[in-house]
């Protein structure tokens, strides 16, 4: 198998090192927005019960989404206005795909 | 009947039986690109040993037309052979009699030849090519992987156990071959996962190919599921054999010794760069080191910042382990702890000593890393390094810093000998690290902060980056220049022993997983 050949520098505790880095290690990790919604398995969405504009509380059900034969019910994680519904029903979502955004 | 009779019918049954799946069905097995089950076997045993067993043996299923079904050894060949002259047993799933589904008296060959391996505590070597469960066969054939399980478990640390991925491995299939010692895998032939990639674009609607799903490179790169990667069938038997001649028949067994050798390439005294930042191959150190620079690697691919294998040191067996500057500068993270873990554990089950080599910076700092459980999967090297009692020698080359010093079998974690280089640094941390710390106000109340703080960095580095400051608490036993250190680790191996930790009363103690 072929290895990754170039030196980068990595920086551990403040000393700068010359070595290989792969390029996994360069994905940083983010905070999450608790604004967005998003898909946390792939699948259909069944039914959207809320609309746009629509004032919600924390825990409030935006819509159904089946995956894994199971309906999962698709929770508000905070209270806010709904600003965006990105998918309609029947709609096939991936994993990570927006559903909802809220403001 | 005549006894030629008797004799021609038997001999045409056995004829019929080798036939496995039959001529089509073998013809489309080479089509693969594979071997066939009786094939496998006699190429990875001496040859003429292979002693077979169970050939009649038939299935006693009647549901869905079984009644009428005959198969041929059941789809596995079992028995017992010889490797460089040394007993193994063998098993081989054979994918050309009923895509080497597993049903009961297929499973019962196969606990029946783990069960001989057991008692007679000689190597299984399991070769793995089928499509699962023989569904006909219902529950029965759940029963049959419960029992492989359960011995692979009772057996494990017993006697060693190696698989060979030469086909598809899918669904409960695959807790067999994790559970042993270690996984052979081969480009383009092995498949091993859960569900399989049909399933997952049904139920998830993700594309996926075998190959990257669970292909010989996601496990030797990716998951760590495998531990050998090879080209063909034939190289991945070649690395069985070699693999084998490190390793004794079962824990009760010391491992063979060979002549001793002296290394192809020696250790010079700049064999590592002076300037600490600088990147180098561990891998030119342990071929300095060990007999003829013969050194197998165990999990190449996988997590390169830690290097694990097999080598000899005065023709003795050893388990290297040994942190790779060339790769992430040689942290210790997530992954490395686990493949260290997990070969130092083989190691201490069958007394094979250990070398570690150190040059760390210490532990991956980054959320990704805590929250992957960094500190949970960090302890299991502390764990296995202290919980072993085969003599364990470590070498500081160069970087041993704050935690990760500890974690490489320190002498607190009942090393047997510890040997440091002239370039050892035993520290807490690094020297811009620790200065910035240290001296925080003198920098911030400097006129000239980053003159200051380039001074004080030097300050610390003489005062502490050595081995001198370790060596006279007595937490380095031996100092030596890198050119002499062969000859010093293979006194220390010979002056060390076995170790008690008193405990024999203890069922066992629960590592952290």
């Amino acid at each position: 198998m072929p290895d990754e050949n170039e030196l980068r520098k990595l920086n551990i505790d403040e000393t700068i090192y010359e070595t290989e880095v792969p390029s996994s290690f360069d994905k940083r990790w983010a905070p999450q927005d608790k604004m967005l919604v998003n898909a946390f398995i792939p699948g259909t969405i069944i039914e959207i019960k809320t609309s746009v504009g629509a004032k919600v509380r924390e825990g409030d059900i935006l819509l159904l989404l089946d995956a894994m034969k199971m309906y999962n019910e698709i929770t508000a994680p905070v209270a806010g206005t709904v600003e965006v519904v990105a998918v309609s029903a029947g709609e096939r979502v991936e994993k990570n795909q927006l559903l909802v955004r809220l403001k | 009947m005549s006894i030629k009779h008797s004799v021609n019918e038997f001999l045409s049954k056995v004829q019929n039986l080798f036939k496995g799946g039959g001529d089509v069905a073998l013809e489309k097995q080479k089509k693969r690109g594979k071997l066939n089950a009786r094939e496998r076997v006699n190429e990875i045993l001496d040859s003429d040993s292979f002693l077979e067993t169970d050939l009649f043996v038939e299935h006693s299923s009647t549901d869905f037309g079984m009644d009428r079904k005959k198969l041929a050894g059941d789809g596995v060949v079992t028995g017992y052979g010889k490797i460089d002259n040394r007993p193994v047993a063998i098993f081989a799933q054979d994918f050309t009699v009923a895509g080497g589904s597993l049903g009961k008296a297929h499973a019962a060959k196969i606990v029946k030849v783990m069960d001989g391996a057991g008692t007679k505590k000689i190597p299984l070597i399991g070769i793995n090519d089928s499509g699962g469960a023989r569904i006909q066969e219902g529950v029965d054939s759940l029963y049959g992987y419960g029992e492989i399980f359960l011995r692979n478990t009772t057996f494990s640390g017993v006697i060693p156990q190696l698989s060979l991925i030469l086909g598809p491995c899918a669904g409960g299939a695959v807790y067999s071959p994790a559970l042993t010692d270690f996984v052979f895998v081969v480009e383009k032939i092995s498949n091993m996962f859960i569900t399989g990639p049909q399933v997952i674009k049904t139920v998830l609607g993700e594309d996926v190919s075998p190959e990257v799903l669970g292909g010989a490179k996601t496990h030797t790169t990716i998951t760590g599921n495998a531990h050998f990667y090879a080209q063909t069938e034939q190289e991945a038997f070649e690395q069985i054999k070699r693999l084998l001649s490190f390793l004794p028949a079962n824990c009760l067994e010391a491992p063979p010794v060979h002549q001793s050798s002296s290394p192809m390439k020696k250790i010079t005294d700049n064999i590592i760069p002076d300037n600490r930042r600088k990147a180098y191959d561990v891998i030119n150190v342990i071929h300095g080191l060990v007999d003829n620079s013969d050194f197998m690697q165990v999990h190449e691919h996988y997590a390169k910042n830690i290097v694990v294998g097999f080598a000899r040191m005065n023709g003795k067996s050893v388990g290297v382990v040994a942190n790779q500057p060339r790769y992430l500068a040689g942290v210790l993270d997530v992954n490395a702890s686990d493949k260290a873990s997990r070969f130092i554990r083989f190691c201490d089950c069958f007394g094979i000593p250990l070398l570690t080599l150190v040059d760390t910076p210490g532990y991956l700092p980054g959320v990704d890393q805590e929250h992957a459980g960094v500190i949970r999967h960090g302890a299991k090297l502390l764990y296995s390094y202290s919980e072993a009692t085969v003599p364990k020698v470590t070498i500081i080359m160069r970087k041993a810093y704050g935690g990760a010093y500890i974690a490489m079998c320190s002498r607190h974690l009942g090393a047997s000998s510890v040997i440091a280089w002239p370039t050892a640094e035993i520290a807490v941390m690094g020297a811009e690290g620790a200065a910035n710390i240290v001296f925080r106000k003198e920098i911030a109340a400097s006129d000239n902060p980053e003159t200051t703080r380039q001074k004080m960095i030097q300050e610390y580095e003489e005062k502490f980056a050595n081995p001198y400051v370790a060596a006279s608490k007595g937490y380095v036993d031996i100092l030596t220049e890198p050119h002499k250190t062969r000859d010093i680790v293979i006194k220390a191996f010979e002056f060390a022993g076995e170790q008690d930790h008193g405990n024999s009363f203890r069922r066992h103690g629960n590592i952290p997983l």
